[in-house]
């Protein structure tokens, strides 16, 4: 039997666009996460480090160029977006729809579901936080550094900013990576399992960017 | 009041109904199904071992054929059966299974090669022949010659229902869920359909139609303990029964399952004895082969069960605050076998015992199963006594089991009748002028009359409480093992609550879905059916297959080789009986093989023992046709009486 | 445990009442050994409210009839015993996302046959109808019996009431239907393949609309593998290396 309509493929597409984007912006935060955590290796470290990623190794006068910051920072911007439009489909558009979600919580306890509510919510957020962040380093790409860092956290309101932030994208990354790996792997059996250790990643990913903030506060309170 | 009209009436959408209105449809015939739950709710779902048809695939299944099936059959009756109507099925019930391979039942196939299997509790190995890789495979059940038994895992009659009702929904067969038939519609000469009520809503609808087809399944809930689902109340039959002219065909022959388990009495299925499970008593022992050394745990299940009963009377049942049972043990067959084969059974031990089959004993005891009776019907499926009336399932007593059917013969039943029947419904239907209106206001002013009635009674009995003493009497009185003193206090008694049924008293005067309104219309019915169940079982003073009288242990063919019908009129139960022709038989009466032989036999057995034999001596070339047409000849539907082909094994 | 005494909160309305609006009733309970949810409705029925309503056929876990939420979980009422709640206390609401019958009655049958039809939930034969004569067509053992796997479902509702998706989401087909389509693309006799499903599979409504929740695998009171069913679905349309993306 062949296919009577041309098949639509617009909902394939974006539902692959959505697994890739978001597990690239997981990736992304897990690495910037760690990154992040140099601070806690001192000041020197997280100078080190950010003088690397501006590529201070090929500029001779060591400060690196700070449109790759800009670049990068857009290219992130596009994958966000991308992401965005790709899972808007699936954010309730409808108020009635959120009554439903409520009301069906009020109903069935289930766990999985609540979680998802978290990655639903965390996003909106986000939509709102990211870009404040974003553009924040796409307009100031030179002053990444421990001191501007520890100062933009203490006194430039980005300890609310980040203090938001971190936890929102942790939530809504890990339990995003789970569910791509519930969503597609053919061995994804015993899904219990896969829930706990998404719980024990989740934690760990937060003390530590707790742990890198609070070092950013302390020196930034110092100084 | 409100009427629908249709072609071809169908009141029941489990296998049976389900089935003849695919018939009607293909035929050109408008089928509207009535249910009172969703089709694939009906109890046809809840058969888990499968289904008997002589397609002799396996290498245990070898040499099978319709012979061998119809003489299992016959002998399983213990000569109750119609032979025509068991040669029919026979021929019918490959078919049966092969139509429901083409529409989508995913049945258990064989893999070629050696594998292991329990026989009679030792681990054998048998191997399959390559040739017949991917057939159809057949499991061993109670009573029968060769490894027959169909079967999807153990959820057959799942399978087989949802097949059947994806079939009638891709036919835009309309299934009228959520009402109940409570009157039939007729003349006094003609049915013309049936006064319904919709438990949602309320309303009374007169259906009217050409043809009528009850496929209303069993009766089993007239019992307090029953392996059939909360809907088996025979409200169907009881119907007919209220006509004062359609005859129930022997009541009384009514069937107790080995082994359903304590006190839940839900069946874990014939499969787990088929498979190489076995029965045990309190000290662990295997008993089945003192009793019958041959066949043992397989033996028929009206055996086996009387067997446990006599071995629990014997002090070695096992005590529990739910009363005496005994165990069946399948830990032998192993974790893996129990996890692909019998998954619903380690799924029931699970939830309602908290046990692991694979490890632990069931609690098990005999329970009431099924009912051999039930509208009383010709070979082509017409009930007696009312034109355009048909019968099709377990409802019916088209008398394919007798006193006694053997497992996988009952899902084989429904579809085999469904597709015979089917085919003498959808012409009936064609020969018929629409039905009357005028004729269903009457009907329609009765039932409304009683509901208004029970709606407004000021006193009464509670129909909770009437149900309740009935389902104990049945219980105490009218089990596996029967004597006439109780079961004559057993008629006064259900009498008496019959009598005592035509006052009750409701709390709740909801009309529409009102479910104690239900209760009372039921147990009117179902003590109607009661009374018949008794009175017959009181009458029959002989033991044959599952009515076992203990003050007449003999099957008295002399005296009874006949088939008991009942009429209600003038408010009570009405017994006559039919005879059963010696002198038509393929296979006269002859030693069942269980036990001792204490058959009081007739003597026109002999007679027509000597006469098949002389034949079958004078053409010892003759074929199987020309055998039939000389012995017993009986006619199918064209569409359904070519030659059924084999593969054979190891060709 | 036994003895003791059960509460039990039930939802209680009768849409067919012009007045009548939802509320909770509670009763009380003797607990009994081996007490399931089914035997406490229909005592509660008999001896304390006789207009109670809900839907129990084959009181063995088997026909799919009787599903309700039971203490914020959706399942079957016949197999939850009630020595499983250890605080003694029993929630009883009907499933969300069918249409009200009253109390914990709901109407899965219509629901489940304009799915059905909706989706042509039955086979579509590959080519001719073998004439039943005839030694029947060979099916591979292993085929036959994953084909049984994902037909084992009963049609229940558990996992349509389990997914939050289904509920905003009307037209969404839910785990079951899901479920169905797997069924008949595993069948070899079935004519249509994956592409066949693609106008209602490949959309918001079908296999991209699922959010991977789970509710669906984590409710079904069969058991049945949903998780690898959907994923099994999602991979065949969206990974097809047979097509571009
Ligand atoms: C637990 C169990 C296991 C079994 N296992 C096997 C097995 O392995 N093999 C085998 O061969 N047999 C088995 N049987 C027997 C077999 O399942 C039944 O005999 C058979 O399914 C009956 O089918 P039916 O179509 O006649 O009736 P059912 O499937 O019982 O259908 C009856 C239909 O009638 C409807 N109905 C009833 N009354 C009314 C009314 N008044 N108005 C409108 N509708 C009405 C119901 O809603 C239902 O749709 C088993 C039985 C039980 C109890
Ligand atoms: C900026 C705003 C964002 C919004 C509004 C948003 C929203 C969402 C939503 C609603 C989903 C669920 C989709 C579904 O269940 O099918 C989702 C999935 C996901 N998101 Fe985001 N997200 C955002 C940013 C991010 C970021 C920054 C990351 C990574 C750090 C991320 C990673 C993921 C992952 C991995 C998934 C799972 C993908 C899938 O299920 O196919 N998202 N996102
Ligand atoms: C290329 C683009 C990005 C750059 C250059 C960048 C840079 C930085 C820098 C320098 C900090 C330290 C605080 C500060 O100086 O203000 C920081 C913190 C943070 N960033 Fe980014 N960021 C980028 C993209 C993102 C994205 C896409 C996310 C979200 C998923 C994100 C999430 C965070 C979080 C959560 C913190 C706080 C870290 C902590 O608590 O340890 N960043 N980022
Ligand atoms: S998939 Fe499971 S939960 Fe859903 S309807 Fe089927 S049996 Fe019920
Ligand atoms: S709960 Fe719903 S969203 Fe998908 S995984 Fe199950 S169908
Ligand atoms: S009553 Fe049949 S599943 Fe519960």
């Amino acid at each position: 039997m062949q296919p009577s309509v041309q098949p639509d493929r617009r909902a394939a597409k974006r539902e692959v666009a959505q697994g890739v984007t978001g597990a690239i912006l997981t990736l992304f935060l897990l690495l910037h996460l760690h990154l992040e955590a140099s601070i806690l290796f001192g000041k020197e470290a997280f100078d080190a480090m950010a003088s690397f990623l501006h590529a201070g190794w090929a500029d001779p006068t060591g400060h690196g160029y700070s449109f790759l910051v800009v670049i990068a920072a857009a290219i992130l911007m596009f994958i966000v977006l991308l992401h965005v439009y790709a899972v808007s489909r699936k954010i309730p558009v409808k108020l009635a729809q959120y009554r439903k979600l409520r009301e069906h919580g009020l109903v069935v306890n289930h766990g999985g579901t609540r979680l998802w509510r978290w990655q639903l919510y965390s996003g909106l957020a986000m939509l709102l936080l990211i870009p404040i962040h974003l553009i924040t380093m796409m307009v100031i790409p030179e002053q990444i550094g421990s001191e501007q860092s520890a100062a933009r956290i203490v006194y430039d309101g980005g300890w609310l900013l980040y203090g938001l932030l971190m936890p929102l994208s942790i939530i809504h990354a890990t339990a995003g990576i789970t569910r791509l790996w519930l969503k597609w792997c053919p061995i994804s059996e015993p899904r219990f399992f896969g829930r706990s250790i998404t719980r024990g990643v989740t934690v760990y990913l937060i003390v530590l960017g707790t742990a890198s903030l609070l070092m950013h506060i302390y020196n930034g309170l110092q100084a | 009041m409100k009427t629908i009209t249709t072609d071809a009436l169908i009141i029941g959408a489990g296998l049976a109904g389900l089935r003849v209105a695919l018939a009607c449809q293909a035929q050109g015939q408008q089928a509207t199904v009535l249910s009172l739950v969703p089709a694939k709710r009906s109890h046809s779902s809840a058969a888990q071992g499968g289904m008997q048809a002589s397609l002799g695939n396996s290498v245990k299944s070898q040499g099978d054929d319709e012979t061998a099936h119809f003489i299992d059959t016959v002998k399983g009756s213990d000569w109750g059966c119609d032979q025509t109507v068991a040669r029919m099925f026979a021929h019918v019930a490959p078919k049966a299974v092969r139509q429901s391979a083409e529409w989508g039942v995913p049945w258990s196939r064989i893999k070629a090669g050696p594998r292991q299997a329990v026989i009679n509790g030792k681990t054998t190995t048998i191997k399959e022949a390559v040739q017949t890789h991917g057939l159809i495979h057949a499991r061993d059940f109670g009573g029968t010659k060769h490894w027959r038994t169909c079967y999807t895992s153990d959820g057959t009659g799942h399978s087989l229902l949802y097949a059947m009702d994806n079939k009638a929904i891709a036919a835009g067969i309309e299934v009228h869920e959520r009402v109940e038939a409570l009157q039939l519609i007729h003349d006094g000469q003609r049915c013309q359909g049936a006064i319904v009520r919709d438990l949602v809503s309320g309303e009374l609808i007169a259906y009217l139609a050409k043809t009528t087809t009850i496929c209303s399944g069993g009766y089993g809930r007239l019992w307090s303990a029953s392996t059939n689902a909360l809907i088996c109340e025979g409200t169907g039959t009881s119907m007919a029964l209220e006509t004062g002219l359609v005859p129930i065909g022997n009541p009384e022959a009514v069937q107790f399952h080995p082994t359903a388990i304590v006190p839940a009495g839900i069946l874990v299925t014939e499969g787990c004895r088929g498979d190489g499970g076995v029965l045990r008593d309190v000290d662990g022992h295997r008993f089945m082969p003192d009793y019958e050394p041959e066949k043992k745990e397989l033996a028929s299940r009206d055996v086996v069960s009387r067997r446990m009963t006599e071995h629990m009377r014997t002090g070695k049942g096992v005590k529990s605050p739910y009363g005496e049972h005994l165990w069946l043990d399948i830990t032998q067959l192993g974790a893996a076998h129990i996890d692909k084969n019998l998954r619903e059974v380690k799924d029931i031990c699970n939830n309602f015992l908290g046990i692991d089959p694979a490890k632990d004993w069931i609690p098990v005891r005999p329970t009431q199963h099924y009912s051999m009776g039930g509208i009383r019907t010709n070979e082509k499926g017409e009930a007696y006594g009312l034109a355009g009336l048909f019968a099709v399932g377990e409802a019916a007593c088209w008398d394919l089991h007798g006193f006694n059917r053997l497992g996988g013969n009952s899902l084989a039943e429904t579809v085999v009748g469904g597709m015979i029947i089917g085919e003498h419904v959808a012409a009936a239907a064609k020969q018929t002028d629409a039905p009357e209106e005028a004729v269903a206001v009457p009907h329609w002013h009765a039932v409304a009359a009683e509901i208004d009635a029970l709606l407004q009674a000021e006193q009464g009995n509670d129909p909770y409480d009437l149900r309740e003493q009935m389902e104990q009497i049945m219980m105490d009185k009218v089990g596996i093992f029967r004597t006439g003193t109780e079961l004559e206090q057993a008629v006064v008694e259900l009498e008496q609550l019959q009598r005592q049924a035509s006052e009750l008293k409701l709390h709740n005067r909801t009309r529409h879905s009102n479910p104690e309104l239900v209760e009372a219309l039921r147990v009117r019915k179902m003590l109607k059916l009661a009374v018949a169940v008794a009175k017959g079982a009181l009458a029959r003073t002989e033991s044959r297959g599952a009515h076992a009288r203990e003050d007449y242990p003999q099957r008295n063919d002399n005296e009874w080789l006949k088939r008991t019908m009942v009429h209600w009129r003038n408010d009570a139960a009405e017994l006559s009986y039919e005879a059963i022709d010696i002198s038509k038989m393929e296979l006269p009466p002859g030693f069942r093989g269980y036990g001792e032989d204490n058959t009081i036999a007739h003597p026109d057995s002999a007679v027509r023992l000597a006469q098949v034999e002389q034949w079958q001596q004078q053409y010892p070339d003759a074929t199987e046709q020309e055998r039939q047409q000389a012995l017993m000849p009986y006619e199918l539907p064209t569409l359904l009486s070519q030659p059924n082909q084999r593969r054979g094994v190891g060709k | 445990m036994t003895g003791r005494t059960i509460t039990f909160e039930i939802f209680r309305c009768d849409p067919q009442h012009p007045n009548d609006s939802a509320r909770m009733q509670t009763f009380e309970l003797t607990e009994a050994p081996g007490m399931t949810v089914f035997i406490a409705l229909n005592q509660l029925r008999k001896e304390q409210d006789r207009s109670l309503q809900f839907d129990f056929v084959c009181r063995a876990g088997v026909c799919g009839s009787c599903a309700m939420v039971i203490n914020g979980m959706p399942t079957l009422a016949c197999k939850t015993l009630t020595s499983q709640f250890k605080s003694g206390k029993i929630k009883l609401m009907p499933l969300p996302g069918f249409e009200l019958i009253g109390d914990l009655s709901v109407n899965t049958g219509k629901f489940m046959r304009s799915l059905s039809e909706r989706l042509q939930g039955w086979l579509v034969p590959a080519g001719a109808e073998r004439s039943f004569d005839a030694v029947e067509a060979t099916m591979e053992p292993q085929t036959a019996e994953m084909i049984y796997e994902s037909e084992r479902c009963i049609e229940c509702g558990c996992c349509v009431s389990a997914c939050a998706t289904a509920q905003m989401r009307d037209t969404f087909i839910g785990a079951v239907g899901l479920n169905k389509i797997a069924r008949f693309t595993l069948d070899e006799r079935d004519g249509r393949g994956p592409d066949d499903f693609y106008h209602v599979l490949g959309g918001d409504d079908g296999v991209f609309g699922c959010m991977t929740l789970l509710g669906c695998a984590d409710a079904c009171p069969k058991g049945l593998n949903l998780q690898m069913q959907i994923s099994y679905l999602r991979r065949k349309l969206a990974l097809n290396p047979d097509r571009i993306i």
